[in-house]
């Protein structure tokens, strides 16, 4: 069995090491970027399971970023977590426009997050 | 399974400081009069990252603090809010308190309750009046939902009846409970001695509503609402099991959720309930700004480039290298000795490939040396802060200029050189920039210029702090100095003059800052400087300004020096001290009282040190006159000290003698010399006040 | 009795006794001695040593040692032992101590030698050269009687003023 690879795109240091870590801990293989812009060149030169992005980054938000995604061929259906500290309608309905698949809310517990990615990756 | 986060609080915590600065430096930056849209996100989302992972981690009392700073930053940036003076000073307080109480989480200064408490409040008050209440409604109550199922602490100081007393903390939870269930966290042990006693309530309200009704009952600065125990402690996460089966329904909750349309094929689709197809309410952004900046940043990845990731590395590491690499200059110094001792017999093969060896360890001393070099900005950045809070203390105003921010230094010599700029700065601002009442009298524009310089000259760092204020006084200097039993003619340059200000007496025991002198603590900035291996030296013109200019070494780790010998053995002596070597007739050099001497160079007489007698050194001239005299100069004092020789100069590799040993009165460490040798670097400092304690009559002997 | 008190760190191969110790001898004058060889760096010649204005004669000066600056320390002069001359035959012992390295000059340096923890005698309350509180004991290998030093005791003492006791210049 092939060994599944999560994008985590995060700007804080601490966050990106701790999702890593937690994701990584559950025996996925994990790389990390740290704005949108940076993820978005990862994805584009590899090919991912699952993308964990945060929405409030510098240079590319997490919204744009998985507008971005979505109009790559390879990621057309991809599921994507939006990260989120805004639980607001608005935000929920800004990550189902731009094409997210699920979305949390930070902070969060570890095992919350481990479980939705754990679903979506089947 | 159990996942420890606890790993990952230092990496969040120096994250935290540099979002902290940032902040700062972002809010000293803002301009009330026309705000960048750009910056105003930047401040904000600094304090965004920090609430998140003080959250995350676990660090409540920071996460609250950031979750009301953030609310006001948001309003700003939503143009909610103006940008003004008081705003600017209110960021400012609330970077120093989060400066505070991230220290305290490492473990320095206890946190100040009070102090904390009352940014908290003018923050909350300040994120609240302007939209009613909406913003506390935020993120807070979200978390404290999401995350906490609606709990959240109460903190209530005691007031003079009720410490320690068993009523007042029933009379509290009286208060609370009304609002939701009321749990004790203070123990009845404790409520001896506390100031404040904590509750946990569990309510059906909002923490922010909880606020706003506790406000009816007691004053803002008497009560706190902090998170209840955010997910962070690293014990919770390993109680819930990981249910993989589960259904995407199952999962959904206030944390997280999915939207089914966007669910690949290949998953279960049906299932997931839609919160916002349940309640059948849409909200749509219609602010042009959020289309734009989206489309913006998409436009900007393409000219992003892919990687400029640097790396932390230890401090010893690094260090490690430079000594190692300093080791390989030694030996091929050494090897480029023995190489032309042995002349011809050498192959020329052999001398170039010597040659390309020599190139080769320069150019890797450079860059490991480059390692250790940081921007000066390191420096500057706090100028801003210091500039405008003793403006405003002292009704001045100012305008800063730092330039040349991305010169490079040690960082050794960034650590050292911080307090002594500032201080100059400190100075500027204090005693030479004139109230803006006082600069219109005198023709001058009311705000005063500020200008701090860097630049590379040489193998040197300079360092300007100059200002265009009201200058040295000269007469009042003269005086001053004549008081203190000085004798300095009238005659003496400007440069003689403003050198008084360094002087220990003159600048230190009485402060002459009323009339126009600034000299307070100059002595002690010289002395710092002159520690670094730099000099400092002074120009200023009455009613125009003053310019004080720092002359650094690059590194620590190399001296400018002379070498000299006495007898059969070598010293150093550290350039930044010598101001002119000579050699006296033998008439110049007369003796004192006392048995010490003294030596006439133009017409001033200075003592005149023997390094042979000092180091009980057998010299090869006892005379004067038939060695050489290094004229030198440390706090003010000069003396001439006698040596046999002199060598030459050159730059040396500073070992420290106390790895191994200890410290030697009269030496500041050693070198190794190209041949392998160990050389002593004098400490000309302790030297001239050695020479000076010896011999009473000096600068007025005649 | 720290030396040996503390634990070796290195052993013999095939030499599996737990109290089984290495030690260096050397001569100063007449007299043989005897140190821990975890304690040792490395053994050269005496040479280029640069002397320090006002340290007492026991301390000869420093010396480049692969870049770092060692002081060196002649017991012969501080014990008074032996003559304390220079030449080819004088040799150096570098020590490491901890995060200090030190050279002594010793007359000569004589042997490897194993001594059990049991072999090692207290001292008799006097001694004519150390102090006894730098002694751990006394062994006898042959028919020489050696004197078991607590190098590390030794250097460190403020008797030596090896390390950070300053002194005014004048």
């Amino acid at each position: 069995m092939t060994m599944k690879t999560i994008l985590t795109v995060e700007d804080s240091n601490s966050m990106r090491q701790m999702i890593g870590y937690i994701l990584r801990s559950a025996g996925y293989n994990v790389v990390e970027a740290e704005d949108g812009s940076k993820g978005l060149a990862q994805a584009q030169s590899g090919k991912f399971d699952l993308v964990v992005t945060d929405q409030n980054m510098p240079n590319m938000d997490g919204l744009s970023l998985i507008k971005a995604l979505r109009q790559m061929p390879d990621y057309k259906s991809t599921p994507v977590i939006m990260l989120t500290t805004e639980a607001s309608d608005t935000m929920k309905q800004r990550g189902r426009e731009a094409g997210a698949t699920g979305w949390m809310v930070k902070p969060f517990d570890p095992n919350r997050l481990l479980e939705i990615c754990q679903k979506l990756l089947g | 399974m159990s996942l420890d986060i606890g790993r990952f609080h230092q990496v969040f915590i120096d994250e935290a400081i540099e979002h902290i600065n940032a902040l700062e430096a972002l809010a000293l930056k803002l301009d009330p009069e026309k705000p960048q849209a750009e910056e105003l996100n930047a401040i904000f989302r600094a304090a965004h990252s920090i609430k998140g992972g003080a959250a995350t981690f676990g660090f409540e009392g920071l996460a609250q603090l950031t979750h009301a700073l953030e609310t006001v930053l948001d309003q700003v940036r939503k143009q909610a809010m103006a940008v003004t003076g008081d705003l600017i000073k209110l960021l400012l307080s609330a970077t120093d308190c989060l400066r505070a109480h991230v220290a305290s989480l490492q473990g320095g200064q206890p946190i100040d309750q009070d102090i904390e408490a009352k940014v908290l409040g003018q923050l909350q008050r300040a994120g609240g009046a302007e939209d009613g209440g909406c913003a506390r409604t935020g993120a807070v109550p979200a978390q404290t939902h999401a995350a906490n199922g609606g709990s959240c602490i109460v903190v209530v100081k005691l007031e003079a009846p009720e410490l320690g007393s068993p009523e007042g903390m029933l009379r509290i939870e009286q208060a609370l409970s009304g609002l939701g269930a009321v749990e004790r966290l203070t123990s009845a042990d404790e409520l001896a001695h506390a100031m404040e006693v904590r509750m946990r309530l569990t309510s059906s309200i909002s923490a922010a509503e909880v606020q706003e009704s506790l406000a009816f009952v007691w004053s803002n600065d008497r009560f706190r609402i902090e998170l209840d125990a955010p997910p962070g402690a690293p014990a919770d996460y390993s109680s819930k099991p990981i249910v993989a089966t589960a259904s995407f329904a199952e999962l959904e909750g206030d944390d997280a959720g999915f939207f089914v349309e966007n669910l690949p094929a290949s998953l279960e689709r049906a299932k997931p309930n839609d919160p916002l197809a349940l309640t059948g309410r849409r909200s749509y952004d219609f602010r042009p700004e959020a289309a734009q900046f989206g489309r913006r940043q998409v436009d900007r990845y393409v000219a992003i480039p892919m990687d400029t990731s640097s790396i932390r590395v230890g401090v010893e590491k690094v260090d490690r290298l430079v000594n190692l690499v300093g080791e390989l200059v030694i030996a091929q110094a050494m090897l480029v000795q023995s190489s032309a001792h042995a002349g011809t017999e050498l192959s020329e093969s052999v001398s170039s490939n010597l040659g390309q060896l020599d190139r080769n360890i320069r150019e890797l001393h450079e860059a490991v040396m480059s390692i250790r070099m940081l921007p000066i900005s390191y420096v500057f950045s706090r100028f801003p802060r210091v500039v405008r809070d003793l403006a405003d203390k002292l009704g001045k105003r100012v305008e800063l200029v730092l330039e040349g921010e991305e010169t490079e230094l040690d960082k050794g010599l960034i650590e050292k050189v911080t307090d002594p700029l500032t201080h100059l700065v400190r100075n500027s601002i204090d005693h030479g920039i004139e109230l803006p009442a006082q600069r219109e009298a005198a023709g001058k524009p009311p705000i005063g210029a500020l200008r701090v310089r860097a630049l590379h000259q040489g193998g040197n760092v300079v360092i300007e702090v100059s200002d265009d204020g009201a200058g040295f006084d000269r007469a009042r200097l003269l005086e001053k100095a004549r008081g203190h039993g000085l004798a300095i003619s009238e005659a003496s340059s400007d440069e003689d003059v403003w050198q008084l200000a360094f002087l220990p007496g003159l600048s230190t025991a009485e402060r002459i800052t009323e009339v126009s002198g600034r000299g307070v603590g100059m002595d002690v900035v010289k002395r710092n400087v002159e520690q670094l291996g730099g000099r400092l030296s002074l120009r200023s013109a009455a009613g125009q300004g003053t310019t004080v200019t720092i002359h650094l070494p690059l590194t620590l780790a190399i001296l400018d020096g002379m070498l000299i010998n006495v007898g059969a053995h070598t010293y150093v002596i550290p350039l930044t001290h010598i101001l002119e070597n000579l050699q006296p007739s033998a008439d110049a050099v007369k003796t004192v009282g006392g048995g010490g001497k003294v030596v006439r160079v133009r017409e001033e007489f200075i003592p005149l040190i023997a390094l042979h007698d000092v180091l009980n050194l057998a010299p090869r001239f006892e005379q004067p006159h038939e060695a050489m005299l290094v004229l030198c100069e440390s706090n003010g004092q000069r003396a001439a000290l006698q040596v046999d020789e002199l060598v030459g100069q050159g730059q040396f590799v500073i070992k420290s003698l106390e790895q191994n040993f200890r410290k030697i009165a009269g030496i500041a460490g050693a070198t190794i010399l190209g041949d392998g040798r160990v050389a002593l670097i004098l400490d000309v400092a302790a030297l001239l006040r050695a020479g000076q304690r010896s011999e009473p009559a000096l600068s007025t002997a005649q | 009795m720290q030396a040996i008190a503390q634990p070796s760190t290195q052993r013999e191969s095939g030499l599996d006794q737990a109290d089984l110790r290495q030690y260096l001898s050397f001569a100063l004058g007449k007299e043989a001695y005897a140190i821990d060889i975890l304690k040792v760096q490395e053994i050269r010649g005496y040479e280029a040593v640069t002397p320090i204005a006002n340290t007492p004669a026991y301390i000869k000066g420093v010396t480049n040692l692969r870049g770092n600056i060692v002081p060196i320390v002649d017991l012969r002069l501080k014990f008074n032992v032996g003559e304390a001359s220079y030449n080819e035959f004088t040799v150096v012992i570098i020590l490491s101590l901890g995060v200090r390295v030190v050279g002594i000059v010793v007359d000569s340096v004589s042997d490897v030698i194993m001594l059990r923890d049991q072999e090692v005698r207290p001292a008799p309350q006097f001694s004519a050269v150390f102090d006894t509180r730098y002694v751990s004991g006394l062994a006898t290998v042959g028919e020489q009687m050696l004197i078991v030093v607590d190098i590390d005791q030794l250097i460190r003492s403020s008797d030596l003023m090896l390390f950070d006791d300053t002194r005014e210049l004048v």
